[in-house]
């Protein structure tokens, strides 16, 4: 059907055009008819909104695979992968960064974005909008207008609106449509039809199925006109009615899916067939379209959907159940866990339905879609979800995606207690589950000894031959390995987390899960940069790398995990201007909550790099920061012992003796005889004064009697050895110990216990007549000497190569969230009043920030912020022509 | 609280069926819904299945008395 006018107005339209017309106006097939019509197959990026998905980042991921299926998009526009803690933000910086270089002009079509609803989706949508480039073109078809700071370029003359008054057609069009469908009418029936459907697209299309074939068309207008029931009520009963029995069958059973294949339908009416008429209906522009370039997949038109489920509900309402439940079957059978479950809801068979969810969450979870966990537990009612232990389960799983780890604590002791009520056939796999469940809120916690014992009571499930039966797949496999070899880590025992890294990571490369893949090379990178800095990392983070280069990961929490690996190893060499850009990389990805282990490490080596520069009391801030964080994971744990005892030697440095003191004597007896608390210990007795305390709560440490010391914590405790020796005068002990730390220096190019503990005089002295290092203490002094003309900060010779897109910009004060979001609108037209309404801040929030990031970039104007914004990787390269 | 919804048309049966909870009135070319819903959440809920029908919504009223 052509409509030359609206076909004009949307080849013409400057850059979004906003369709807004009830149910049935004929929107999705003006555009797809418009498409076709001007050829723009190739151009034309198709985005249905899923009515049933909640997840922004989904919504994303489908524009991408539109935008992919374009010839344009498909040389420019890089696969969006589904990743836990990807946001709806990073996906839609991607999207502006990689049509940037769009000189093809291309149209993305949303189709229903009234489902967008009032979810974060729309400001990430009007983002887009505004940084578009401009060929760029939007198509927006919605029920209700959306706010979608449209106003602004109605004002540019940017927007071109459609409503409904424009979709009616005009008596001419009808009667083209008529034709189109066969059905010749005499004028006065033409009219008749024409003035009772008021040029509703909707109402002529059935008008027209009815018509077809109809021995009497004149009677039909005259009997329509008379009625006064509903339009589109009165002439789906007289379609139906003109149907054969076998096509009315499958209209209403299959009614009820969001979408439907020959098969299902077959299978929900009892026959064969079903993708004939499917195909059929298509063809005649009634009801369905495909989905598919194969049509084999099809939707309802939504209005006639619901149309025709209330007319089944009506003369079959005994069957609505049974359907549901088929679907749901065949959904489970084909992997298609959601809309099973889905399906077992609406047919109220929550026994089915619980048993899916449990059955199907572990993968809906490892691929990357645990959000969707609350809202499926949602659709049950709520006394189910309260007291079922397979039910608290996935709660449990929900909670854990989220972060909130008490909460997934209460609800695992919970679902324990009520496993009693589990039929005997289903409570291995449920005991299976909450196993999984404990280990990985475990893992979150740091739990050490119950990550353990859980993890190997998995892996030696996973051996059995009822590992399938149970859920244990290869894809849980990768993960607990990688789970429990990160765990390790923490608990020091870096033989074997490295191992089970290793397996991790070759089974998930194995059975192609990159994500998995991914999380655990940067924690075997940062295991190796934690326990044993020797260079060999390097290539891990540069897979590492490689793979959130290509999946554009760069802003995910696990890069972030990278950068905290990368720039703790510079941190130890003593580079401390080289590490502080991966430090404020990870501080702008990590999600804290969710990892806090992760965020302590963090905060950690934020607080030594100040400590560093001498600047206590930002150390101070830093550590206390770790400290919050340590509180959420189990104690005792090596690295928190670790982090507490530099917070002591920082308090004591800043002249804080009282509550370096408070703090050690908090401690209880075997994490006092720890060596990171010695070194603790010796901190303090030296900034009171006291040598000799220091260098006899330092002995054990030196003389091997305390076990498994590392080889960072060693050269410390020399360094202060060699301080007291000094102090009692005996100059002889502090030279060989001095010598001894450089000596380890030497060999692992850990410089960093020398700027912790500075001793320039001691070490120039040293230096000049009585070691075998001198060239690494002429260094260590420049270091100390800090930056400037004088000292050279950053001896790195070897430098990594620089890992593409995530190398992090060179800001010496890194730009704040809100400063961020601030510079995103920059590059628009709007004023900062503007901003301040989009943002719901005030002007004077909003200029002050403006100021800040200004003074960040060390600019003066707007424009130069956006240029050197850009030139930083900050914000999307400009879009051509602007 | 008790609302009255008027929508243009009169409706069928099978339309009803998508409104369980309101009691309808057929009048001569409108049909008027009315009963109690327990909160605005419900009354939208009621407002989204008259708009994803495609019928014409002409009136919503709140009333005291019923």
């Amino acid at each position: 059907m052509s409509r030359r006018a609206l076909f004009a107005r949307l080849s013409e339209a400057k850059r979004v055009v906003q369709i807004s017309a009830p149910a049935g106006s004929g929107k999705t097939v003006l555009v797809r008819s418009w498409i076709a019509d001007a050829g723009l197959a190739q151009r034309a990026a198709w985005v249905p909104v899923d009515s049933q998905e909640r997840d922004p980042r989904r919504f994303w991921i489908s524009v991408a695979d539109a935008l992919r299926g374009t010839a344009a998009g498909a040389a420019l526009v890089r696969p969006l992968t589904a990743a836990p803690d990807l946001d709806g933000w990073a996906m839609v910086e991607r999207l502006l960064t990689d049509l940037s270089r769009l000189e093809d002009r291309l149209w993305l079509v949303i189709d229903d974005a009234h489902l967008l609803g009032s979810r974060e989706v729309l400001p990430q949508l009007e983002l887009l909008v505004l940084r578009a480039p401009p060929e760029l073109r939007f198509v927006v078809a919605t029920r209700r207008d959306l706010q979608l700071g449209l106003h602004r370029l109605r004002l540019e003359g940017e927007l071109t609106e459609i409503r409904a008054a424009d979709l009616r057609f005009s008596l001419a069009e009808a009667r083209v449509l008529f034709g189109a469908a066969g059905v010749e009418l005499p004028a006065d029936a033409l009219d008749r039809l024409h003035g009772r459907t008021e040029g509703w697209a909707a109402g002529l299309r059935l008008a027209a199925l009815s018509l077809d074939g109809h021995p009497d068309p004149e009677r039909f207008a005259e009997e329509f006109a008379g009625s006064e029931r509903t339009v589109a009520d009165y002439l789906l009963a007289e379609v139906l009615d003109r149907q054969s029995e076998e096509v009315r069958r499958l209209l209403l059973r299959t009614s009820l899916l969001e979408r439907v294949n020959g098969d299902l339908a077959g299978l929900l009416t009892g026959t064969s067939g079903g993708e004939r008429i499917l195909q059929d209906l298509e063809r005649a522009g009634a009801f369905v379209v495909s989905l598919d370039a194969a049509r084999s997949w099809f939707r309802y038109h939504r209005l006639f959907a619901d149309l025709l489920q209330l007319e089944l509900r009506r003369t079959e309402p005994g069957e609505v159940t049974g359907l549901h439940r088929v679907a749901a079957q065949w959904f489970a059978g084909h992997g298609y866990p959601v809309e099973a479950v889905r399906h077992a809801q609406a047919a109220e068979e929550w026994g089915l339905a619980a048993r899916l969810l449990s059955d199907y969450w572990p993968g809906v979870l490892l691929s990357g879609r645990g959000s969707i966990l609350d809202e499926l537990l949602a659709g049950f009612p709520r006394g189910a979800v309260a007291a079922d232990a397979e039910f608290i389960a996935v709660r449990v799983a929900g909670a854990l995606v989220r972060g909130s780890l008490d909460e997934a604590g209460r609800d695992l002791a919970l679902a324990a207690s009520a496993l009693a009520p589990v039929p005997a056939d289903r409570r291995g796999r449920v005991e299976v589950l909450l196993c999984v469940l404990r280990f990985l809120l475990a893992r979150r916690r740091m739990d050490f000894p119950v990550v353990a014992e859980e993890a190997q009571r998995l892996l030696a499930l996973m051996k059995t031959a009822d590992a399938a039966r149970l859920g244990l797949g290869e894809d849980l496999h990768a993960a607990v390995l990688i789970s429990l070899g990160t765990a390790e880590l923490w608990a020091l025992r870096f033989e074997d987390a490295e191992r089970h890294l290793e397996q991790g990571v070759d089974l998930a490369r194995r059975i192609g899960r990159p994500y998995l893949e991914f999380t655990g090379l940067t924690h075997w990178a940062h295991g190796r940069m934690l326990f044993r800095p020797d260079g060999l990392q390097a290539a891990r983070v540069g897979q590492a790398v490689e793979l959130a280069e290509r999946h554009d990961w760069g802003e995910d929490p696990r890069a972030g995990i990278v950068c905290i690996a990368l720039g703790g190893e510079m941190l130890y060499q003593g580079r401390l201007a080289d590490a502080e850009p991966w430090l404020e990389r990870a501080e702008r990805t990590l999600r804290t909550e969710v990892e806090p282990a992760a965020g302590m490490s963090l905060r950690y080596a934020r607080a030594v790099l100040e400590m560093a520069r001498g600047r206590y009391p930002q150390a101070l801030a830093a550590f206390e920061a770790a400290d919050t964080l340590a509180a959420e994971l189990v104690r005792p744990n090596t690295s928190v012992t670790s982090m507490r005892s530099r917070m002591v030697q920082a308090l004591a440095r800043a002249g804080q003796a009282g509550r370096a003191a408070a703090v050690l004597a908090e401690l209880d007896e075997d994490e006092r005889a720890s060596a990171e608390m010695r070194t603790a210990a010796a901190a303090l007795h030296l900034a009171r004064g006291n040598p000799q305390a220091a260098a006899d709560v330092l002995a054990p440490v030196l003389d091997g009697s305390v076990p498994g010391v590392r080889q960072a914590r060693m050269t410390t405790a020399l360094v202060q050895e060699a301080a007291a020796r000094e102090a009692l005068g005996d100059w002889a002990a502090a030279g060989r110990a001095l010598e001894r730390a450089l000596d380890i220096a030497e060999s692992t190019g850990i410089i960093l216990p020398f700027l912790l503990d500075p001793a320039p005089a001691q070490l120039e002295r040293h230096g000049r007549y009585h070691t075998a290092h001198p060239a690494l203490v002429a260094q260590i002094l420049d270091l100390l000497a800090g930056p400037g003309p004088g000292g050279a900060e950053g001896v790195g010779e070897e430098r990594l190569p620089p890992p593409g897109g995530i190398v992090p910009p060179r800001l010496v004060d890194p730009l704040t969230d809100s400063e961020i979001r601030i510079l995103r609108y920059l590059p628009t037209r709007l004023t900062a009043q503007e901003i301040a309404s989009e943002l719901s801040v005030s002007v004077h929030t909003v200029t002050t920030h403006m100021r800040h990031l200004y003074a960040k970039l060390g600019v003066h104007r707007r424009r130069q912020a956006v240029e050197y914004a850009r030139a930083l990787g900050l914000l999307a390269p400009a879009p051509r022509g602007a | 609280m008790y609302y009255q919804i008027r929508i243009r048309g009169r409706l069928s049966k099978t339309l009803l069926g998508a409104f369980p909870e309101l009691r309808a009135q057929l009048l001569r070319s409108e049909t008027l819904l009315a009963g109690q819903l327990p909160d605005q959440a419900a009354l939208f809920g009621v407002l989204d299945r008259i708009e994803g029908l495609g019928l014409e919504l002409l009136e919503v009223l709140r009333t005291e008395d019923h």
